[in-house]
């Protein structure tokens, strides 16, 4: 269907905007972001739908469509889903600037027993208790998440290039089943070249020196009865450098990177999986999709 | 001693970067802490404003195969979104 559509040929990227019936026929396309011309060509499907006979509009009478496996089977239903928005930070440091440039966004993934582990384990839940986050945790923002992709696809981090990286947990009060806690951390990664994950779809052809240095700030409410938080902000503050293939950075300048996370909501479209949850380091994502 | 490393975490937080230049071959250095002073205002800068999420009002459905399901249920055509950086959050 998209070879039919505005590329006009096999191969190659096929990003872009398609209107098409169920039973595949290619209406009108396009990759644009000027609204007017997606628009004229939503306009053009639903004209090109409307003189469609019906036959041809429905898939084929006994086709199965088999939805597959999808990275989506493993969404954590009782875990913690968060969304991240990433973008830069004004060269002034001022949060009151104006000037704020693009953002992009992408779910963080934790399975209900991850959740458990934000709570201190060995002491009585109290104000003033609290924990560092085992690695694996911490592991999963700093390689996954607290990542330049604020104007594009970027890459990973490696597990050994995770540096310092901390990221604790207290307890700053109890009220009924309910546990408020502060988060506080830093976090550091940085690769230097090589490219250390094996070979899989990522895998770059020439080499991208790059790192991230936040600090982490943030707040959560946890509910003992339901295992599960009702409300998780966290705000990361730190310096980008380098740059990858098509993450739209011009050259390794350095520069100021932001990260707000909060809970997702519960639509089907914050259902979709992390970017990186093919390489993500949790043993109950099966790998193979 | 989670008490002791939490309350020397925030003087920890405003972190040198004298390594790192700018175009200009000035140093990098954070200007201020990330504090709980500061922490609503970064959040309010860092959060994108409703009419950059109005995208989200449309009921995206995740996969290619359910929206033609649906759309084979409900009798209409399909939009189709392809790219990385589409709104679903695959960056």
């Amino acid at each position: 269907m998209a070879d039919h559509g505005h590329y006009q040929a096999a191969g190659g990227t096929r990003q872009g905007i398609y209107v098409m019936a169920p039973g595949g026929r290619l209406l009108s396309s396009i990759n644009a972001l000027d609204p007017h011309a997606v628009q004229k060509t939503l306009e053009k499907g639903l004209a090109e739908w409307n003189r469609l006979p019906g036959e041809f509009r429905k898939l084929p009478a006994g086709l199965h469509l088999d939805l597959g496996n999808r990275w989506e089977t493993s969404f954590p239903k009782r875990g913690l889903v968060l969304v991240s928005f990433n973008r830069d930070l004004p060269a002034d440091n001022d949060p009151r600037s104006p000037a704020r440039g693009g953002w992009n966004r992408d779910h963080v993934w934790f399975s209900p027993s991850e959740v458990l582990e934000f709570l201190p384990q060995d002491q009585a839940l109290g104000p003033g208790t609290g924990r560092k986050l085992p690695r694996p945790l911490v592991d999963r923002l700093v390689r996954f998440h607290l990542v330049d992709n604020v104007n594009g696809q970027t890459l990973p981090f490696a597990e050994e290039e995770v540096q310092g990286s901390w990221i604790i947990s207290r307890v700053e009060a109890v009220k009924d089943h309910f546990v408020f806690l502060r988060l506080a951390g830093r976090t550091m990664a940085e690769a230097k070249g090589p490219w250390l994950m094996g070979r899989n779809d990522w895998t770059p052809e020439k080499e991208w020196p790059r790192g991230i240095k936040t600090a982490l700030l943030g707040k959560a409410v946890f509910d003992l009865r339901r295992k599960a938080f009702t409300a998780f902000e966290l705000v990361a503050k730190g310096v980008r450098w380098g740059r990858t293939q098509v993450n739209g950075r011009r050259d390794s300048t350095p520069g100021p990177i932001g990260f707000y996370f909060n809970l997702a909501p519960d639509r089907p479209s914050d259902r979709v999986a992390p970017a990186f949850i093919d390489l993500y380091n949790a043993g109950w994502v099966p790998k193979r999709r | 001693m989670i008490r002791t490393l939490f309350a020397t975490t925030l003087g920890l937080l405003a972190f040198p970067l004298g390594g790192l230049k700018t175009a200009q071959d000035k140093p990098l250095v954070l200007q201020e802490d990330l504090s709980w002073n500061n922490w609503t205002a970064w959040k309010h800068f860092l959060v994108p404003s409703s009419a950059d999420r109005i995208f989200e009002k449309i009921p995206w459905i995740p996969s290619f195969g359910a929206g033609i399901l649906q759309a084979q249920k409900q009798g209409m055509p399909l939009l189709l979104w392809v790219m990385n950086g589409h709104p679903l959050g695959c960056t």
